[in-house]
């Protein structure tokens, strides 16, 4: 039956492909726009020659765009730093709320602890516009709007519910034995939180911190309503390009291109750690 | 029948035989077990049988059809699993009778009222596997292999979770069971006192090896090998190195501790054997050896004496009460019948008894 | 009762805990002497392991008070009891080298390295795991793991030592080399040592004395010899002994200065004082006792045999008599054929008599001043 086998694994790599250019295609044109002017990316018919020039990296990395109504400053780098604050606080704010209560309800038993739980988790799927416009009202009764504390405090709702589900996962498949091994040798409970149990769900925690982080940096809603320009990330960012003299393509291109390189390359160095993660932390036998 | 031939499986990119060239036969309505310790291809070779794992050498097949190709639920074979795969949504009475067809002559529901009862778990029928108790739905498990009329069971460690007591009671339940309907099944287990209880013929492994294929009683008094022999028994067989002097041998390391075996078929003087000696077999209080007693316990209803001679650990027991205090000496021999002997160097065994080890004692 | 504060070993009084609606343990009291090993023997489910987390302060819900060489450490963590635990699935530190599992204890004092090394090493030296050290658990097997477990309880020369089964997860080849090496070392560590297990025979070599632990209530403690002779109840009766006993209904009716009970068309004096004629009894009957005949003979009766099994150097030989009542007798050497008729004598001598309403046992041989339940 060996040619049967060379037919399924031909058609399989088929597939495979098909599914591949699917998902990739629209990446791979951004990538492509991210390089042409304007005037390339609204040919029409659209052509994949190249006509490649770097100007819209440029403007972006320099600060200033050159357009037919004059020269606009671009804060683009700034954006950029404002996602790597926003995004690596959140996720070190929620690791370090997150992580003793993922502990906490995987190992003691207190009334209401399923319901907590899942109301938490319940925050995830919850739309974010349900919150925004009485969080609007209240963040600026209280002074927090445009403000990173502001904002890390908000991200808690996207970093936490992913952190709880996955960290609690892996304590709960961690054998409470080894931990009362370390108590009945003489260590204390906080050595052994700290010395046994976290180490045992390191994957999980760096799973669940690397999510989180890219959950993070890809918000839209919460960053757009409660920040002004400075505070901004990049995923607002890239508003600005929508200018009046025309949608610069090419430069939200770029922009996108280089906003996604940093969870990218994250992600790829990781990403054994984030499906070992995910699927040990979630399916719970 | 059940033919395995040549059957081998390496795992990934992995060089090591998980099971290596095992040649199998089980007759119709025969009952084997597989047994070994943990990681000797046991249960992936069972595995392969059903069609989970695919085989990478050689050809199963069952009733003169080739097997090995197909998918599990194509191969007429039915299992227990270790780890009871029970369906969820339905009750353990459900469960059992899952996919017990309705043939004439057969009342599905009947079967399945007295499977249950045969394995104590009558009572739980309308229950479902979440409130159940590892030992209750291993139990249910079982009988829903048991229940269908397949060309084979096949049985994955059925009663782990159960307690000493109930399984001694439901292995001679299930045993009668299988012979009264003339199911052909095979048994992985690690447990010797559950394959001796239960199975006609014993196929022992290690390392993916079959290390021999027989009877319980053969098992038992023809061991092939070292293995099978300390393998087999509790307390395990003694085994003492010795070396051929002459017409006998005399324990390594150990000049006073001569046995004389004149008229037996021995190897070349000088050769490196191990004596093996069953622990029932020594006998405490008379004989030419000499030996200090290091423990003496009376369990009910015999007597384990651990001795030291010279430094080896000898392990006698005795159906009476030992009087020999901790430190003592005492005298200890044995009968040449209960004797075996092995090449030290590849494990074969040589001699039992008086009877010259058949090399070809050990195959299918 | 002992004193709570004379004794130097553990004492534990009126151990109850539970989960929810269940409770699991009923006001459990023992105690141990130190360089004693009290055994606890039960079936899977009774509360054993239950109570040695309760005595090692591993359970929030546990009430009770627990004395350790005369120090109440009720309300103390575990860490401050000075005991050692051996757990059932070893629970070694994934993460960290077998040294370093061995080691933990030590370092939880502080005691300088030198002496840390210096205490592993006689340790590991004694287990026969010092060439392993450097390895991480997963690369040990099953026995080097329970090895390294012992030795991480053992190493700090605790006061108690709790040991949950420990030899249930390693291979029967080395259960027993460990089931012989095991008594020594813990004479050698001097502790007072509670071992749970679920074997009879393991219960017997190992203990000084054994507690049997039923549905979380210590039915009997005794020294082995007693347990096997003269079991508590029906209950013990059945997990002690393999084969199991045998246990049949009867009604002893008072003869003169005895008992009689009829049974199989014989009848068998009982030598115990009268106390229990007229109720429902059950008479236990060890199967190594049942005598085996060719041919009949007074005080034997008459069986099939039905079944002849092979164990462990004897053979177990199921009868059925005439009426169909079924009976396990065992003997040394060759049985006779299945299926052909024999004669047994049951001996009581050694027989025991159980309260059939409370499972009970009543008299047994030997007894002069025990009263009937």
């Amino acid at each position: 039956m060996a040619w049967r086998d060379g037919v399924l694994r031909a058609l399989r790599g088929i597939a495979l492909t098909l599914v591949v250019i699917f998902f990739l295609f629209p990446i791979f044109w951004i990538f492509l726009m991210s390089f042409e002017t304007n005037e390339t990316v609204l040919r029409v018919p659209p052509t994949l020659t190249p006509h490649l020039t770097l100007e819209n990296y440029v403007a972006l990395l320099s600060g200033q765009l050159v357009t037919a109504t004059g020269v606009m400053n671009i804060t683009f780098l700034h954006n950029l730093w404002n996602s790597v604050l926003l995004s690596t606080c959140s996720v070190a704010v929620a690791l370090i709320l997150g992580v003793p209560a993922a502990y906490a309800f995987a190992r003691f038993r207190f009334r209401g602890r399923e319901d907590i739980a899942f109301t938490l988790l319940s925050f995830r799927f919850a739309p974010p516009l349900l919150v925004l416009l009485p969080l609007t009202l209240y963040f600026q009764d209280i002074g927090l709007s445009n403000t990173y504390v502001g904002l890390i405090w908000i991200y808690q709702l996207i970093c936490l519910p992913l952190i709880l589900w996955i960290v609690r996962g892996y304590f709960e498949d961690a054998s409470p034995d080894i931990e009362f091994a370390y108590r009945v040798d003489g260590h204390s409970w906080w050595r052994a939180f700290t010395r046994i149990a976290i180490p045992l769900a390191g994957p999980g925690i760096a799973a669940a911190g690397l999510l989180s982080f890219i959950f993070a940096w890809n918000n839209f809603v919460f960053a757009l309503v409660l920040a002004s320009a400075d505070k901004q990330p990049v995923t607002v960012g890239a508003l600005a390009f929508v200018t009046a003299s025309g949608i610069q393509y090419g430069i939200i291109a770029a922009a996108i291109v280089l906003s996604v390189l940093p969870t990218l390359a994250l992600a790829l160095y990781a990403q054994r750690w984030l499906v070992e993660g995910l699927s040990l932390g979630a399916v719970k036998g | 029948m059940l033919e395995l031939d040549h059957l081998s499986k390496t795992y990934g990119r992995s060089s090591l035989r998980a099971v290596n060239d095992l040649t199998l036969r089980v007759n119709d309505g025969e009952f084997i077990a597989l047994l070994g310790s943990s990681g000797c291809g046991k249960t992936s070779t069972l595995r392969m049988i059903a069609g989970f794992e695919a085989v990478t050498e050689g050809r199963i097949a069952l009733s003169g059809r080739r097997i090995d190709g197909l998918a599990p639920a194509r191969r007429r074979v039915a299992m227990a699993f270790e780890g009871y795969a029970l369906y969820p949504p339905l009750t353990v009475e459900d469960n059992i009778g899952f996919g017990l067809s309705s043939k004439p002559g057969l009342d599905a529901r009947q079967r399945v009222r007295e499977l249950a009862d045969l394995l104590e778990i009558g009572a739980i029928l309308k229950r479902k596997p979440a409130g159940l108790s590892g030992g209750q739905q291993q139990r249910a498990s079982l009988a829903r292999a048991l229940a269908r009329d397949a060309e084979l069971h096949l049985l994955d460690e059925p009663m782990g979770q159960l307690e000493p007591q109930l399984r001694a009671i439901l292995r001679g339940r299930v045993k009668a069971l299988t012979k009264a309907r003339g199911l052909t099944s095979v048994l992985v287990t690690h447990d010797q006192t559950e394959a001796n209880a239960m199975a006609d013929r014993i196929a022992v492994m290690e390392g993916g090896i079959l290390q021999q294929y027989g009877t319980p009683a053969e098992l038992h008094e023809q061991p092939a090998n070292l293995f099978v022999a300390t393998f087999f028994g509790e307390p395990p067989m003694n085994a003492l190195p010795a070396i051929v002097d002459g017409d006998g041998l005399r324990l390594e390391g150990d000049t006073a501790a001569r046995v004389s075996l004149a008229g037996l078929p021995l190897p070349p003087p000088g050769t490196s054997v191990v004596l093996g000696l069953r622990p029932h077999a020594v006998i405490l209080g008379q004989g030419d050896w000499r030996a200090t007693v290091i423990s003496n316990h009376w369990l009910g209803d015999e007597a384990h004496v651990a001795l030291d001679m010279n430094g080896r650990l000898i392990i006698a027991v005795a159906h009476n009460r030992v009087q020999a205090q901790t430190g003592s000496v005492i005298p200890l021999g044995f009968s040449s019948r209960d004797l075996h002997l092995f090449d030290a160097a590849t494990g074969r065994a040589l001699l039992h008894g008086s009877r010259v080890a058949s090399p070809l004692s050990s195959r299918t | 009762m002992r004193d709570a504060v004379s004794t130097d070993g553990l004492l534990v009084q009126e151990m109850s805990t539970g989960f929810g609606k269940t409770q699991v343990l009923h006001g459990v009291t023992l105690g141990v002497e130190p360089g004693e090993t009290l055994v606890l023997f039960g079936p899977s489910g009774a509360g054993k392991t239950v109570l040695l987390r309760a005595i090692a302060g591993l359970d929030p819900n546990a009430v009770g008070r627990v004395f350790i060489a005369g120090r109440d450490v009720s309300m103390v963590g575990p860490e401050r009891r000075g005991i050692g635990v051996a757990f059932q699935n070893f629970a070694l530190y994934p993460h960290m080298s077998a040294m370093e599992n061995i080691a933990s204890p030590l370092h939880a004092r502080k005691l300088p390295e030198a002496e840390i090394a210096e205490k592993v090493g006689r340790i590991a030296r004694l287990l026969k795991i010092d060439h392993v050290l450097a390895q991480q658990p997963r690369a040990l097997s099953n026995g080097q793991k329970q090895r390294t477990a012992l030795a991480r309880a053992l190493v700090g020369a605790p006061k108690v030592l709790l040991m949950d089964d420990p030899l249930r997860n390693v291979d029967a080849k080395l259960r027993y080399e460990m089931r012989m090496e095991l008594p020594r070392l813990l004479r050698q560590a001097g502790a007072a040592s509670i071992y749970v297990t679920q074997d009879y025979r393991e219960a017997m070599a190992l203990g000084d004395r054994i507690a049997v632990l039923i549905e979380g209530h210590i039915v009997q403690l005794d020294a082995p010899e007693q347990v096997y002779a003269a079991p508590a109840s029906v209950a013990v009766a059945r997990l002690f002994g393999d084969p199991p006993l045998n246990l049949l209904p009867c009604t002893p009716k008072v003869t003169g200065d005895g008992l009689t009970v009829r049974l199989f068309g014989l009848d068998l004096a009982l030598p115990m004082a009268a106390g229990i004629a007229g109720r429902d009894a059950l008479l236990g009957l060890r199967p190594e006792s049942i005598g085996i005949l060719g041919a009949p003979a007074p005080g034997a009766a008459r069986a099939t045999l039905t079944a002849a099994t092979p164990l462990h150097g004897k053979v177990v030989l199921l009868l059925r008599t005439p009426e169909g009542e079924e009976i396990l007798a065992s003997q040394v050497g060759q049985p006779p054929e299945t299926g052909s008729t024999v004669w047994f004598r049951p001996a009581p001598e050694t027989a025991l008599l159980y309260d059939a309403a409370s499972g009970l046992l009543t008299l047994h041989a030997g007894a002069t001043t025990e009263e009937a339940a």
